[in-house]
């Protein structure tokens, strides 16, 4: 407005505003090096879960937020997580227990929680009787309270490949999608846990892949140091080749505490860019669905249902 | 050796004596390269950390230097030099130099730096480079991690990727998760 020279009645408006706007400032972060130029305005909320202690000490520390009162408002929704450690009520309904051909099992439950955020189906393995198997997550929703949902399994379990060995795999998620405005789902990346052989050293290691990707890319890594960093899994190829050795959670029957079970060693071999994610039958047998509801705060609750798997592919 | 070389060769002295300091300072020690490694690129003084950190490396490079400094007339440079003494007529690029400056800034590794100097220096160059660096930045791959990311990006690690043979062998995307949907 300052450029429309013909107008001095906008040309003095908006000077005016401009001195009111500079009166309003209470504090500045960035030193007076900073003077004249657009820095922007940094303010951060978010739903009670993500707003933790370790989120609150970075925040703390600027000077503004402390002169606007703004820290209020954060505390007000720390305080209003802590008040909450009611999980939401879970009870789900499961269409055909007995999966067979054209029939699959369908999970089915209606959200009973003001402040239900997200759902999850969870998949357990009980084709041994001697112990149970987490093979990850199988399905995932954002949820509004009051509306019912449902989730058909496909039978499918997801395997690991270098196009000539394959593994089954645990899938979970290193980071869940968010929510569009439109309330579809957006992001999010998987993880499967892992160790990476690389020479005499052994990783504790995670095979990273978003949603866009047909492969894993990507490896996460865990050192000795508890350092974390990610790298591509081409690299390792380049590199003269190291082995991925996916783990699963087994928990027995007998008791004791659950253990990780590495399974089939893949090789990253010079011809290997990326990890392959595949789909493959389960083998018959038991199965555990487990449904969870997860609230703003992270409180949650769950309900499973048992699935025979009689036949493949449903 | 030319007025160009000899600036060049004086950048390389400063380097040194950067990566050198920072030895000194102390940097986290790390596992020099495999025996078979040093003989390959024939520079025995990139050895372990003990050694770096005693800091010989750099010495017997600027004293080198140093002799070397006197600037011959241009006309007098004999084309056969590169051959007979690759390290009169070491050159980086300024990708090289980009690497070189990397690996110094972060300090990773005591003897990384100035082994990929002793390298570049002993004549390693494009295909022979990279297969070095790859080599050595397999080892501690985690303290390496951004320095890989940035060869892989600038050509220094292969980019061995094959997109059209991955696009040959299509496969069906395969969604590990599937959505919880309302109810129809």
């Amino acid at each position: 407005m300052l450029k429309v020279a013909g107008d001095a009645n906008v040309a003095a408006a908006a000077d005016e505003v401009l001195r009111d706007l500079g009166d309003a400032i209470m504090a500045s972060t960035l030193g007076t090096h900073r003077d004249g130029v657009q820095i922007g305005l940094s303010i951060e909320g978010g739903i009670g879960e993500a707003w933790n202690n370790y989120r609150r000490a970075m925040y703390n520390g600027f000077q503004w937020k402390n002169a606007t009162n703004w820290s209020s408002v954060l505390d007000k929704i720390r305080e209003n997580a802590e008040a909450d450690h009611t999980p939401p009520t879970v009870t789900t309904t499961v269409d055909n227990p007995v999966a067979t051909t054209g029939n699959p099992p369908t999970v089915e439950f209606t959200v009973v929680d003001a402040d239900a955020d997200q759902a999850m189906v969870y998949l357990y393995s009980r084709t041994s009787p001697a112990f149970t198997e987490y093979l990850g997550v199988v399905g995932h929703g954002f949820v509004n309270n009051g509306d019912t949902y449902q989730f058909p399994w496909d039978g499918k379990r997801i395997v690991v490949s270098n196009g000539t060995t394959t593994s089954p795999v645990a899938v979970e998620f290193s980071m869940i999608p968010g929510l569009k405005p439109d309330g579809s789902p957006i992001g999010g990346f998987y993880r499967i846990r892992g160790f990476l052989q690389d020479g005499p050293t052994e990783y504790l290691a995670f095979l990273l892949m978003s949603p866009d990707e047909d492969d894993a890319n990507n490896v996460m890594i865990v050192d000795t140091n508890g350092q974390v960093g990610s790298v591509p899994v081409r690299y390792f190829a380049q590199a003269g080749g190291a082995t991925f050795t996916p783990v699963i959670r087994r928990t027995y029957s007998a008791g004791g505490s659950p253990l990780l079970v590495r399974q089939t060693p893949i090789a990253i071999s010079p011809s290997t860019t990326t990890l392959q994610i595949l789909e493959q039958d389960v083998a018959l047998g038991e199965y555990v669905m487990a449904t969870s509801i997860h609230d703003i705060w992270d409180n949650s609750g769950a309900a499973s249902d048992v699935i025979d798997v009689q036949s493949v592919p449903f | 050796m030319n007025k160009r070389n000899a600036l060049v060769l004086s950048a390389v002295i400063l380097l040194i004596a950067a990566l050198g300091y920072g030895l000194r300072v102390g940097i986290r020690p790390a596992a020099g390269p495999a025996a078979s490694e040093v003989a390959a690129t024939g520079a025995a003084r990139a050895a372990k950390t003990s050694d770096v950190t005693a800091a010989p490396i750099e010495a017997p490079a600027v004293a080198e230097a140093t002799a070397a400094s006197p600037s011959p007339p241009e006309s007098s440079t004999p084309s056969t030099m590169k051959t007979e003494n690759p390290q009169t007529h070491f050159e980086p690029t300024k990708k090289e130099m980009e690497l070189l400056s990397l690996l110094e800034r972060h300090r990773l590794d005591a003897g990384l730096g100035l082994r990929a100097l002793d390298a570049l220096h002993a004549g390693k160059r494009d295909a022979e480079f990279q297969q070095w660096l790859q080599v050595e930045l397999r080892d501690h791959v985690l303290a390496k991690l951004h320095i890989a990311n940035w060869a892989a990006e600038n050509g220094y690690i292969k980019n061995v990727e094959d997109k059209k043979t991955r696009e040959e062998k299509p496969r069906k995307k395969v969604s590990p998760v599937k959505s919880i949907t309302p109810k129809k």
